[in-house]
């Protein structure tokens, strides 16, 4: 049986094709059917029309090479970091932001922890606030306008996706970002991190 | 979900099953190989038939037993839980470490508020997570070291915008603060706004002068002596800590744009254990340099056992104050009982001028840090006759009869006067902050309340000592002081 | 015979050394950017966010990409017997990569990327790149089919399976909606995104990072030894060991992670079966490439290869000891990870192509190689950047993790993130030291190939090449 890869092309194909599909359909597949159960347990609620486009910045600019969002429920990470992940908070996180390297530090709960007016300044230059920093600085994000149409599109694909927004949202939103910087929005959406899991009584121990 | 997970242990299965008959068909064909033997050639370069060394087919027979005994014994298919019943939160690294939460409890179940704070700041554990949560939590905004930067103020100095109690640190950190100036421009003219600029810039250069333009529009958060308010966390503007720049320009420009300085809560984040441990160590860094606090602890515990000679230093105010603290000389007060952070802000305020006595600060004069700091572990370790419970005879509508007894206990709202046990404690028997003031000579007491009014004595928070003593008749202020000596 | 087949090559290989050399330079970047932020010139375009996926996208899809579709096709007409099944397709292929690529980084440094590791492109290129993918396929097992030999030659599985795993795993993890031009969501979202992700994630380092090098290795060894491939056998154990356990060890990048536990542990249980088939695969290597003792002695492009099988080793062992879950602990998210894939794209993916560079670019041309001497200089150059490079990195990385975790008797974090950042500094610029000599030596290799190349007189080669 094994050797027959080296036998025919049609069946090197088939054998191949066969072996790496069931890891797919043992762990990748059952994944795509989680998301109704979530909804339905879930306390995150979908991004407003700013944090949304201020998600979008988020990705643009890569922060996910150095920014994790996913607290592990180990104790000295829930001490550092704040409340672990569930798998029902990310349920409309359509592209995960996980990441996979702690360069600076964790960003799941980070709207619990500064003001905007940090934030702010944080981003146009890191090492003014904290001078050990490392973290690149963002001041053309403050100069830079929000593209109203592309939040609108992105917010319709949300919908498509799943996300509940009314029509109602969808309209309004330009009036949301109208005239707002990319700054802006990223300052947003930070703001909103961890605000809709929040759980009371501490989560830092 | 369910068949999906039964179909997904199966394939799980069968998918093993099929690498081990693989590895199976290749161990029972190894026997037929042949290392000088090629199968094919291709290109030019031939393929032996090498044996697979012996030693491969062991890792997998080893590995494929492992295999099984670890997905027998923990979750790892679909359906499956394992046998020894694991689950994620055994592998959740819970350090086996000592709970502060039992000393913390202890300690505020067996003390009251003030005491709390202070032996809290005495244990070590306490102090060591209260930093470790200032490195995570706080140091982002204030620095590393507590000293503050633009915008962000120094948590080390004495300079306090809401205070600097532990209850006030407790209170900021667990609420959060919103401070909010209003923007002047469009309120004010231009010209105005110029002339505001230069009076707040030159109010830490000179004596204080009072303007009309300060005292209509700012005075009613900033003080009319501009000195701040904490209830708003307005800042103090005669001194020379400038949050946000003391440049002409900045200061202009924050009484045009105002200036929200926001301090956002950690109530839900951290535990109530957690903000104290916190607070215990903040407190302890603006106190003192640690030296100074090494120092005086090691000394209030040989005093409270009596067990050291005075030291040389303690001859000239036990001469006047008595050696048991009681008062030897008329118009000296009794010191026994008050708290060391009293005696030593009090010994501060004369250096400064704050608070006048000719004998008392020609003699404080010559004191270094140390010398003040013993004197205040001295005489706050000495021992201070108890004070018995009274029960003031009450009218009908709760009211106090007695008026002195009413201003002392209930205050007279009327007039805006809160009662002395708001901030001197139940029984007036003092706190850090404030002096005790049962049993105190009546000659001494009714001289600093008329000190107050004259402003011979200053120094205390937002001039609230001055406020209440304004409104207070000269006849008041005797019977006080006669009532409040007699209280034993 | 080959003149098609030898041109197309001649084009992948010079493209995946350019590729190489930009994409390893804006890693010394990054790696500089870590250390100075300064770097970053708050600027847009080549902040460490945009530098980052461009370092790894240049790396994978430039280097590592070109490297094995320009020599898996020469390989497999070569080992068929026969040409590439269609000429234009091919070129076709060559420069749609190409252009794709270019297209690809300028839009990724714009800042359209789905943010997903190592499939950062967005849905108009992932388009493009699922075409050329197939066109490579269709080249590949069309030409195979066309095969005069009776079996198919061991490189050839190895090529295959990449071509199999990659394009189905690549298309699944880039299903997204478009949003507008250049920007799209990917149709999963959260704890089912990431299962995907690192499906992919963890087979585009088994895959296109150990696979297709295995394969290459398969032949140029031999070739380059002048000696048989030591067993056959092996060579079986070894493929069905990737193909099999690979795909399943992708969720040991999410232990500790919301995803349900049993997803997690079975990841755990294929990560270390992975081990064996690995070494395996690497006993091969090394049995084949140390058969010939005169060429091991003097040739330091045998070195080079030798080299590379050992950090292979090195890279697969550390890889298993990583998945179990309290290393794992310790190493996730830190920069040991950083380390360890550096091991295996230095070690590994970079010294097998600078082997193959050297072997097979005079072998294209016809001509003797420069300078053995400037090849023994990029030896240690080499060796001292990856060694610094990793070294760095354990240090710099485990201490990472540790003090991370590390709690004092009162049961508080022991160091700050302040703290855990100022103790990486020095580490981080070891590791950017250790680039920057690797570099250096691919500068060398750079040189001595061109001079190579120019070297008028042409020698005759015997036989086939």
């Amino acid at each position: 049986m094994e050797e027959s890869i080296s036998k025919s092309v049609m069946a090197f194909i088939t054998i191949t094709t066969v072996v790496v599909l069931f890891s797919f359909f043992v762990w990748v597949f059952p994944g795509f059917f989680f998301t109704n159960d979530l909804k339905e347990i879930t306390t995150a609620k979908p991004y407003t029309a700013l944090e949304l486009a201020g998600r979008d910045v988020y990705m643009a600019e890569g922060c996910v090479a150095c920014h994790t969002q996913m607290v592990r429920n180990l104790e000295p990470e829930r001490k550092r970091y704040g409340r672990p992940n569930k798998m029902e908070d990310d349920v409309y996180e359509f592209n995960f932001l996980w990441s996979s390297q702690r360069t600076g530090p964790d960003l799941t709960n980070i709207g619990l922890k500064y003001t905007e007016g940090w934030h702010k300044q944080h981003l146009i230059n890191p090492q003014a606030i904290v001078p050990a920093s490392i973290m690149p600085q963002y001041p053309w994000l403050f100069e830079k306008k929000l593209n109203v149409s592309h939040v609108i599109a992105s917010m319709k694909a949300m919908k498509k996706l799943g996300v509940p927004y009314t029509d109602t949202q969808i309209e309004n939103s330009s009036s949301k970002v109208e005239g707002k910087t990319k700054g802006d929005a990223l300052v947003a959406y930070l703001m909103s991190l961890g605000v809709d899991t929040r759980e009371k009584g501490g989560d830092l121990n | 979900m369910e068949s999906m997970n039964i179909l997904s242990s199966v394939l799980s299965i069968i998918f093993f099953f099929i690498m081990v008959a693989v590895i199976y068909s290749q161990f029972r064909k190894n026997k037929t190989a042949d290392s000088n033997k090629t199968i094919e050639q291709f290109d030019g370069i031939d393929e032996k038939d090498a044996p697979i060394p012996k030693v491969f087919f062991v890792a997998y027979l080893i590995a494929f037993i492992g295999a099984i005994v670890y997905v027998l014994l923990y979750p790892s298919l679909a359906s499956w839980k394992g046998f020894i019943g694991w689950t994620e939160n055994d592998d959740a690294y819970v350090a086996k470490s000592i709970d502060i939460n039992n000393n913390i409890n202890a300690i505020i179940n067996a003390n009251t508020d003030e005491q709390v704070f202070t032996l809290l700041q005495k244990d070590p554990l306490v102090l060591q997570s209260g930093k470790s949560l200032f490195g995570d939590n706080c140091s982002a905004c204030h620095g590393q070291d507590a000293k503050g930067q633009y915008n962000y103020p120094s948590l080390v100095d004495k300079d306090w915008l809401y205070g600097g109690s532990p209850q006030d640190v407790y209170t900021t950190i667990h609420n959060g603060r919103k401070g909010k100036m209003p923007a002047w421009k469009g309120v004010l003219s231009g010209k105005d706004i110029d002339e505001l600029t230069q009076y707040v810039s030159d109010l830490n250069k000179g004596p204080f002068k009072s303007n009309a333009l300060f005292d209509a529009n700012c005075s009613s958060c900033h003080g009319k002596d501009a000195q701040g308010t904490h209830g708003v966390g307005a800042p103090n503007l005669t001194d020379d800590i400038w949050l946000h720049g003391s440049a002409k320009a900045d200061i202009k420009r924050n009484i045009e744009n105002g200036m929200s300085n926001e301090m956002p809560d950690f109530g839900e984040r951290l535990s109530r254990n957690q903000i104290l441990s916190l607070t215990s160590y903040i407190v302890s860094l603006q106190s003192e340099p640690q030296d100074n606090i090494d120092f005086m602890q090691a000394n209030t515990y040989i005093f409270s056992r009596n067990e050291q000679q005075l030291p040389a230093v303690l001859t000239a105010c036990v001469a006047c104050h008595g050696a048991d603290g009681l008062g030897a000389l008329p118009g000296a007060p009794k010191l026994a009982g008050l708290k060391q952070a009293y005696i030593y802000n009090q010994l501060n305020l004369f250096v400064s001028g704050l608070r006048k006595n000719a004998t008392m600060q020609n003699i404080v004069a010559g004191l270094d840090v140390k010398d003040k700091l013993l004197a205040a572990s001295y005489f706050s370790s000495l021992d201070s006759p108890a004070i018995s419970k009274i029960t003031p005879e009450k009218s009908a509508d709760g009211l106090i009869n007695d008026p002195t007894e009413r201003l002392i206990f209930q205050g007279d709202w009327q007039r805006a006067i809160p009662a002395c046990s708001t901030c001197h404690g139940q029984e007036t028997e003092g706190s850090p902050s404030f002096p005790r003031l049962a049993g105190q000579s009546s000659d001494y007491l009714e001289k600093q309340l008329f000190d107050w009014r004259t402003g011979d004595r200053t120094g205390d928070q937002g001039h609230m000592m001055q406020n209440v003593v304004n409104k207070l008749t000269d006849d008041e202020i005797k019977s006080l002081s006669k009532y409040l000596s007699k209280m034993k | 015979m080959y003149e098609n087949e030898e041109k197309l090559t001649k084009a992948f290989v010079i493209a995946a050394i350019i590729w190489g050399v930009i994409g390893m330079c804006m890693g010394l970047m990054a790696a500089l950017q870590l250390y100075l932020p300064q770097l970053n010139f708050a600027n847009e375009y080549i902040n460490f966010g945009k530098i980052r996926p461009l370092h790894t996208n240049a790396i994978i899809f430039g280097l590592v990409c070109n490297f094995i579709i320009g020599l898996s096709l020469y390989i497999v007409a070569k080992t068929s017997v026969v040409n590439l099944v269609s000429k234009g397709l091919s070129w076709f292929l060559f420069w749609g990569w190409q252009i794709t690529l270019v297209i690809g980084l300028i839009s990724i440094a714009l800042g359209y990327t789905s943010t997903k590791e190592y499939a950062e492109f967005e849905w108009p290129i992932d388009i493009a790149i699922v075409v050329l993918w197939l066109t490579f396929g269709y080249i590949f097992f069309g030409t195979l089919a066309k095969r005069k030999t009776k079996h198919i030659f061991v490189s050839n599985w190895f090529s295959g399976g990449v071509i199999i795993v990659i394009g189905l795993i690549y298309l699944i993890n880039n299903l997204a909606i478009p949003v507008y031009a250049f920007k799209g969501y990917s149709i999963f979202s959260g704890a089912s995104d990431a299962l995907v992700q690192w499906w992919w994630g963890h087979n585009a380092v088994g895959f296109l990072l150990t696979a297709g090098f295995v394969g290459t290795n398969y032949y140029f060894i031999p070739k380059l030894v002048n000696r048989p491939i030591y067993s056959y056998r092996l060579s079986l154990i070894t493929f069905w060991g990737l193909i099999g356990f690979y795909t399943w060890a992708g969720t040991h990048h999410l232990l500790f992670t919301s995803v349900p536990s049993w997803i997690q542990n079975i990841g755990v249980v294929m990560s270390i079966l992975l081990w064996i088939p690995s070494w395996a695969g690497a006993f091969n290597a090394w049995m084949t490439c140390t058969s010939n003792k005169e060429e091991l002695k003097t040739n330091p492009v045998v070195w080079f290869f030798l080299s590379s099988i050992a950090y292979y080793a090195l890279a697969t062992f550390e890889g298993p000891l990583m998945a179990i879950r309290w290393f794992n602990m310790i190493a996730h998210n830190t920069s040991w990870v950083i380390g360890h894939v550096h091991s295996g794209a230095l070690g590994w993916v970079g010294m097998t192509c600078i082997a193959t560079f050297y072997y097979f670019i005079p072998k294209l041309y016809k001509k003797e190689l420069y300078s053995y001497g400037l090849v023994k200089v990029h030896f240690v150059l080499a060796h001292i950047g990856v060694l610094f490079y990793i070294v760095s990195l354990w240090i710099g990385g485990i201490g990472q993790g540790v003090k991370s975790l590390s709690l004092t008797e009162s049961g508080s974090l022991t160091y700050s993130f302040v703290d855990i950042l100022r103790f990486m500094e020095p580490y981080m610029l070891g590791r950017a030291i250790g680039g920057a000599l690797f570099i250096l030596g691919m500068l060398v290799m750079v040189y001595n190939l061109i001079m190579t190349v120019k070297k008028p007189q042409k020698v005759v080669i015997e036989g086939a090449y």
